[in-house]
């Protein structure tokens, strides 16, 4: 018997993000009128305060920031899937703009700063998970 | 003289003993710290007046319960600290401050710790939804298999490595200096010596970052009594003043910070130095934060004791901050192996060494001491100086 996994619980600085992925789109919030892309996002613009934030599309592309492998369950619901690589993921809309998340498709020792990695999704009822993998051609799948 | 204000001393110092495995209750542990802090400064704990603790979420008693039981006196000021403050160290910070203004004369400032069951850094459930979000985002990266702080700290040491370069070896420094100084201190629970090969071979918990790397949870209390410098002068020790204090925030936020590195400690020590008028040529002894390996490395650079990144080389090995060594660190043998008092007892501990009555451990004859803790949005610190 596995224990579950915390689920998705969405809030309001967070809801576009869980549903864009149940649709297969990598969704963070941005400015209408700073254009400031925020993630996680708050009440209101992190850069200009102002109350105009609405989801956009990202084209699913960044760079690893940092990373590292998990090999031991913090959590009962993870344990089957140890090793897993955990990573922070720069979108390359904007500096400093990132994602926490997985790199799949990849032997874990194989993910290092700075990868290349392009989103790919996973559907969890009606919202889902973007993950990311490898995005060049030669890498290891 | 401090920031602003009175000027303010440490007047007392006080632990209950420490424990691994079954141990006293949390109430017990943190009334016995109290009461020796108390017996320490050689007051009345009528004479207190202020009480100021800090604590991550109701596991240790709270201002009132101590009032009531170490029967203090009527309580001018006090507060009850969560735990995104500068871990307990909050609590003292927050009693210099009202001490100094005249909010209160004298202020105890504890912090009382009760050892987790089960590995640290676990979770079982799902996240506690949070107004704002929690500290570390829980809701936005448990879906994703990340609990805790561990994962956070793992991800700095894997980002360290790409911006600055280091070796793991720069970690087990501060792992093997903690043993070092735990072997002097008959409170501490990890005394016995550790080797580089043994840290190396230490179990990976998330690449880079080992077990040996991690705090040793353990069940106890520390505490401080904090008062006036011109009250502080008729009591028995030497005076031990507070010649500089802050706190620091960087972009407020544990995961998606703009300084994911350093957090708030480069601005905290910007402060400290700024506030006391001294700076880290003027130390002879350092009380850094060691919940992680990582943390210490991170304060030993922002407070300017060498360049960014190269605190690696600095150590010397080891020999810059072990016994005999030019600036002593953590000579309790720091939450690493003295046990996880979570931040206030880096101050006692600065005090004891600054007053020359640290026993067998203790480091010289050291005037001045800069005590930093926590990290990333939560830094706080403190430079002592003695009469």
């Amino acid at each position: 018997m596995t224990a579950a996994k915390p689920g998705i619980v969405p809030n309001a600085a967070n809801r576009s993000f869980w549903e864009g992925a149940g649709r297969g789109e990598l969704v963070v919030l941005r400015c209408q009128v700073c254009g400031f892309l925020a993630h996680p996002a708050p009440d209101r613009c992190p850069r200009c305060a102002a109350r105009a934030l609405a989801p956009r599309r990202m084209s699913g592309y960044g760079t690893v920031y940092s990373c590292t492998i998990i090999r031991r369950a913090f959590h009962p619901g993870f344990a089957a899937e140890i090793p897993y690589v955990l990573a922070m993921v720069e979108l390359q809309e904007q500096a400093a703009l990132r994602v926490v998340s997985r790199v799949v498709n990849i032997a874990p020792e194989a993910v290092t700063v700075g990868l290349a990695v392009k989103a790919v999704f996973v559907p969890e009822g009606a919202f889902g998970l973007v993950l990311f993998e490898p995005a060049t051609e030669g890498a290891a799948r | 003289m401090s920031a602003r204000g009175r000027p303010v001393a440490i007047a007392g110092i006080g632990y209950s003993s420490v424990h691994r495995g079954p141990s006293p209750s949390v109430e017990s542990l943190t009334t016995d710290a109290c009461l020796a802090a108390i017996g320490d400064a050689g007051i009345s704990a009528r004479d207190v007046d202020g009480i100021f603790e800090y604590q991550i979420g109701h596991e240790s008693p709270k201002c009132h319960y101590v009032q009531r039981v170490v029967r203090t006196g009527d309580l001018a000021a006090y507060a009850d600290i969560m735990g995104t403050g500068a871990s307990g160290l909050a609590a003292a910070l927050a009693a210099v401050d009202a001490v100094a203004s005249g909010a209160c004369e004298t202020a105890l400032a504890f912090r009382g710790m009760e050892q987790q069951a089960g590995n640290t850094g676990s979770a079982v459930g799902a996240p506690v939804i949070q107004a704002g979000g929690s500290p570390m985002h829980d809701e936005l990266v448990a879906p994703f298999g990340m609990f805790g702080i561990i994962p956070a700290m793992a991800m700095r040491m894997a980002r360290r490595q790409f911006e600055y370069g280091g070796k793991p070896e720069d970690y087990g420094h501060i792992a093997l200096n903690a043993r070092r100084w735990a072997a002097l201190n008959p409170r501490a629970v990890q005394r016995q010596a550790l080797t580089m090969a043994e840290y190396l071979d230490a179990r990976m918990l998330c690449d880079p970052l080992r077990l040996l790397d991690c705090d040793y949870p353990v069940s106890g209390a520390c505490a401080v009594i904090i008062t006036t410098a011109e009250r502080a002068r008729d009591l028995p020790h030497r005076l031990v003043g507070v010649a500089g204090h802050a706190q620091a925030t960087g972009g407020g936020d544990w995961v998606f910070g703009d300084d994911f590195l350093y957090g708030g400690a480069p601005k905290c020590a910007e402060r400290l130095w700024g506030r006391s008028g001294l700076g880290p040529a003027d130390m002879e002894l350092a009380q850094l934060y060691d919940g992680f390996t990582y943390m210490t490395l991170t304060w030993i650079e922002a407070l300017g004791f060498c360049k960014f990144g190269e605190a690696g080389a600095w150590l010397d090995q080891g020999r810059m901050i072990g016994p005999g060594g030019r600036l002593p660190l953590n000579t309790t043998g720091g939450q690493l192996a003295e046990g996880r008092l979570h931040g206030l007892s880096f101050l006692a501990e600065a005090v004891l060494q600054l007053r020359g009555g640290a026993a067998a451990r203790q480091a010289g004859d050291p005037r001045a001491a800069v005590v930093a803790v926590s990290s990333g949005p939560q830094c706080g610190g403190m430079v002592l100086l003695r009469d």
